[in-house]
């Protein structure tokens, strides 16, 4: 799915063109598929009580590690590519986070069952959140300390303070590591702007964000112009708020023009990366100075070796069914290997929801589709069951009615599995499609027949790969259905966002293959880029809302839903937003996708419900 | 003869500068966006950008970027930084070149045996059943492709997904520990990289052990009563082989340079090929150049070698 980091967009499209068959991501997830649906497998249990669909519960994610689960071992976990950042300051690619997950401790981190919250990793508790949710306090477990560094060295003896956690994150601006998220989720701490300006001066020394206070060597505050601590708490549950010693890094944070703390980190996980070989192999062993119990994750296995390049992702597939001690890492069982495991290995595959949408985009600024009822019209007309079956059918994910998808907050209050209910939604109500409703907008459009006439040349550029390409001649022939002369000009994954779908002067009538995946568990990770009409005017060429939606109604709900601190509201007021957003009719909602992970026999994996991933930390072996 | 390999080690070294220039003139000048950014990896910003920009000279003319290019190719042996993979290009190059020489080695010794006996038994033979049945093998191997060669082996006798399991499967080697290990996953790389070289082989040496047969001093050997086996093992193979020694030298400095990517992507081998069709995929520009580079030094150095063996095998070579 596409990016909600804009950088994304301009400096990874060689990258997404091999990772993400798909739609491109921030902290995006696996390659072919990324999830959504129910954040409950069978045996999940999600905070979002989202409904759980049959191909869910047949091969329910496990997210509790079993009773008694056996300590020791070598899991073997294969790997399409590599990493996109060794450095947890710079990384933004769920598969990353994974490795993460296990060696770093942000301040927040998510136990594999939980969807709606961060809970504490780092910090000893949850945060203090004052002066109306301007300010945010966090005390930090005493006592932690770090791993070997990665390559040798002498490493760093002395504890874990908070000025480590500030350092981590103002390190985050360093040109030389660039962070993909930092600018966006902590630009209300104050003096952020002063900081970034300090950086363009020394590029080797990591700013002072003066909103980031440490008061002594336990305690760290966070000081917004905003009451934004909600997605600010969330966005410190992100690899960059893993402890980073400034006595240890600064020396290699100075190295220009990339930092090499990377290669040298020291890490306060149950883990630690002992070896990495650029896009060979990461091996991570217990980490020798981690106390055991110290927080929620048990570090069952002894050592994961994520080996790299296994391009045939189906014949990986196959070897991870049939072998014993592995794993998946960024790909998911796909077209037949995903029928192979569900058909001769149910045990070994588990569905997830990955917390992602795809829709097909129209551009609402011109003709025909500034029209909303032309664009009921539309969604009446598709059949998106056929939409979801060149990804796979129903093992590849829901039925997206809106675009929320299940396991975020935000997706009950939106309508759940069955959508926003009401007559002045009977457009998106029919999965397989309703054409004389279609005709009855069409008309209301102004067509008298009830199918477009006159000039009705639309353009659509779609990815000339499947299964995206697959999905743009299903989509060109319902477009067809109503009379519509589509004009569909396949492209490369890249050039479709970076010449087409993300420059809004160029944007064409449709773009079918696109779609979002949120960065963690927030209603505001999932919509408010897509749909907020200030990311049309902000980046104009590397535009994210593809369907240049620019409703004021929206985009004032959308600012003012940021701020809402307490949870059960801000749920409720973002799927309040998704469903105006949805009676807005600006895109085609088909299919919240889901990950779907495997485990040889003997393995006994855990997905955390955070990415749709495996937990290194929480997995063990039978 | 020292005059000779002289010249031979000064024109390679010629030969070297000039690549460079057609390197740096792809890499440098001719790419339509900026080679900074085209180097810079996936969220770099417009600030590391400049830096990268600085640090390979591209604010400086033309004719002193090369000259810095050329002194860091040829006086540090500096290949450039992967921005991609946060470590220097020769630190990547040299951790998969192990691998590549593994598969390189392996098979050359399979393809030099079985090419070799293959040719020299249809020359003998010609025309025979077993001639013809040779070349045709031969034919068929030459014209499948060594990615379709590798998918077929796996599927059909992979120890995980095949159908008839015997040997280790993708991604063993990269798991593998032991020398026995690593021989054992290599098997079935070793036999498709070996596959289509070895029908080549068969045909170089079968046309080459022909064309010596017909020699007169063959026909002088035979007069003088020696046995055929003799004829064509002291006579016969030792100058019909001589071309073969070139092909080889040719071939080796090939597979080194990261030509094996093929059989390496098929059956994840860690090797050079691999690490060139993972920057391909990345656009990771500075890896593709570095690779590029290296391979011209082994061809060019594998070219060397052939030529100085190729003297001392034929003295009129020297004089030439």
């Amino acid at each position: 799915m596409r990016s909600r980091s804009r950088l994304l967009g301009v400096f990874l499209p060689g990258f997404l063109a091999v990772v993400s068959i798909g739609l491109a991501a921030c902290g995006s997830s696996s390659k072919t598929t990324s999830g959504s649906g129910s954040s409950s497998g069978a045996s999940s249990s999600s905070s979002s009580g989202s409904a759980v669909s049959a191909e869910l519960a047949k091969f329910p994610a496990v997210v509790h590690a079993p009773a008694g689960a056996k300590k020791g071992g070598t899991l073997t976990v294969l790997a399409n590519a590599d990493v996109d950042y060794i450095d947890p300051g710079a990384a933004y690619y769920q598969p990353t986070y994974t490795v993460d997950l296990a060696v770093d401790s942000p301040l927040m981190g998510w136990p594999p069952a939980d969807t709606a919250a961060p809970q504490p990793l780092l910090a000893s508790g949850q945060p203090a959140v004052t002066d109306g949710g301007k300010t945010i306090t966090f005390k930090i477990k005493p006592n932690i300390r770090y791993s070997p560094p990665l390559g040798g060295g002498p490493g760093w003896s002395k504890p874990v303070v908070a000025q480590d956690v500030k350092y981590a994150i103002e390190r985050g601006l360093l040109p030389g590591v660039p962070n993909g998220y930092l600018t966006l989720y902590f630009a209300d701490v104050q003096g952020l702007a002063a900081a970034q300006a300090a950086v363009k001066k020394d590029p080797k020394k990591a700013p002072n964000i003066s909103g980031i206070t440490t008061p002594d060597s336990s305690t760290i505050v966070f000081h917004l112009s905003k009451p934004s601590a909600i997605g600010l708490i969330d966005a410190l549950s992100l690899p960059l708020s893993s402890p980073v010693p400034e006595g240890y890094a600064a020396n290699f944070d100075s190295k220009t023009p990339s930092s090499t703390y990377g290669e040298h980190q020291i890490d306060v996980g149950p883990y630690y990366i002992s070896n990495y070989s650029p896009g060979k192999q990461i091996v991570l062993l217990r980490n020798p100075n981690y106390t055991a119990g110290s927080d929620f994750r048990p570090a069952y296995l002894d050592k994961v070796v994520i080996q790299q390049g296994f391009s045939d992702t189906n014949s990986a597939v196959s070897k991870i069914l049939t072998g014993s001690d592995m794993v998946n890492f960024d790909f998911s069982a796909t077209g037949q290997s995903l029928k192979t495991a569900a058909t001769q290995y149910p045990k070994q595959l588990s569905l997830s929801p990955g917390g992602g949408n795809r829709y097909i985009a129209f551009n609402t600024t011109k003709p025909p589709f500034n029209n909303i009822n032309t664009r009921k019209a539309v969604i009446a007309a598709a059949n998106r069951v056929a939409l979801r079956d060149t990804r796979g059918g129903a093992l590849a994910g829901g039925l997206a009615t809106h675009f929320i998808p299940p396991g975020i907050p935000g997706f009950q209050q939106a309508g759940g599995v069955a959508g926003p209910s009401g007559s002045q939604y009977d457009f998106i109500q029919h999965p397989t499609g309703d054409l004389s409703l279609a005709e009855s907008y069409m008309k209301k459009a102004g067509y008298s027949s009830g199918k477009c006439s006159g000039n009705c040349t639309i353009t659509m550029v779609a990815t000339n790969v499947p299964p995206g390409s697959d999905t743009a001649q299903v989509a060109k022939a319902q477009f067809a259905a109503l009379g519509f002369n589509v004009q569909l000009h396949p492209v490369e994954q890249a050039v479709m966002y970076t010449k087409f779908c993300s420059v809004v002067a160029n944007e064409p009538n449709v773009c079918p293959n696109v779609g979002w995946i949120k960065d963690f568990n927030d209603g505001q990770a999932m919509i408010d880029i897509p749909f907020n009409g200030a990311t049309v005017t902000g980046s104009p060429t590397n535009n994210s809302n593809w369907p240049q939606l620019n409703d004021p109604t929206i985009n004032t709900a959308l600012n003012s839903a940021k701020y809402i601190t307490n949870p059960a509201q801000r749920a409720a007021e973002y799927g309040k937003i998704d469903d105006m957003v949805v009676a807005l009719a600006p895109a085609i909602p088909w299919i919240w996708d889901y990950n779907s992970n495997v485990a040889s026999k003997d393995v006994a994996p855990v997905i955390n419900q955070f990415n749709a991933l495996t937990d290194l930390s929480f997995t063990s072996l039978k | 003869m020292g005059r000779y390999i002289i010249r031979r080690i000064l024109w390679g070294i010629a030969m070297l500068f000039i690549v460079s220039a057609v390197v740096f003139f792809i890499f440098y000048v001719l790419p339509s966006a900026d080679p900074a950014v085209l180097r810079a990896g996936r969220n770099a910003g417009p600030q590391q950008i400049a830096q990268i920009r600085h640090s390979l000279g591209l604010d400086k003319p033309i004719w002193q970027q090369y000259l810095i290019y050329v002194r860091q190719v040829f006086l540090h042996f500096d290949f450039g930084y992967s921005y991609q993979y946060n470590v220097p290009v020769r630190q990547l190059i040299f951790s998969r070149l192990p691998a590549t020489i593994w598969l390189t080695v392996g098979a050359v010794i399979i393809w030099l045996a079985l090419g070799l006996t293959v040719g020299i038994i249809s020359a003998v033979r010609r025309r025979s059943i077993v001639d013809r049945a040779s070349m045709t093998t031969s034919l068929a191997f030459i014209s499948a492709p060594v990615f379709w060669l590798g998918l077929v082996s796996l599927y059909l006798f992979a120890d995980d997904i095949g159908q008839f399991p015997i040997f280790p499967g993708q991604g063993s080697f990269a798991s593998a520990s032991t020398v026995f290990q690593k021989a054992g996953a290599m098997i079935l790389p070793w036999c498709v990289l070996a596959a289509a070289t070895s029908a080549v082989y068969a045909r170089y040496m079968r046309a080459s052990m022909i064309d010596t047969m017909g020699e007169d001093y063959i026909r002088t050997a035979r007069a003088k009563g020696l046995p055929e086996r003799t004829v064509i093992r002291r006579h016969a193979v030792r100058s019909a082989i001589t071309p073969i020694v070139t092909l080889l030298g040719l071939d080796v400095g090939i597979l080194l340079a990261g030509n094996a990517i093929l059989t390496e992507t098929v059956f994840n081998i860690p090797g050079v090929g691999r690490l060139l069709y993972n920057a391909i995929n990345v656009s990771d520009l500075t890896t593709i150049q570095g690779i590029t580079l290296f391979g011209a030094f082994f061809i060019v150095f594998f070219n060397l070698i052939v030529d100085i063996g190729y003297a001392y095998l034929d003295p009129r070579v020297r004089y030439t």
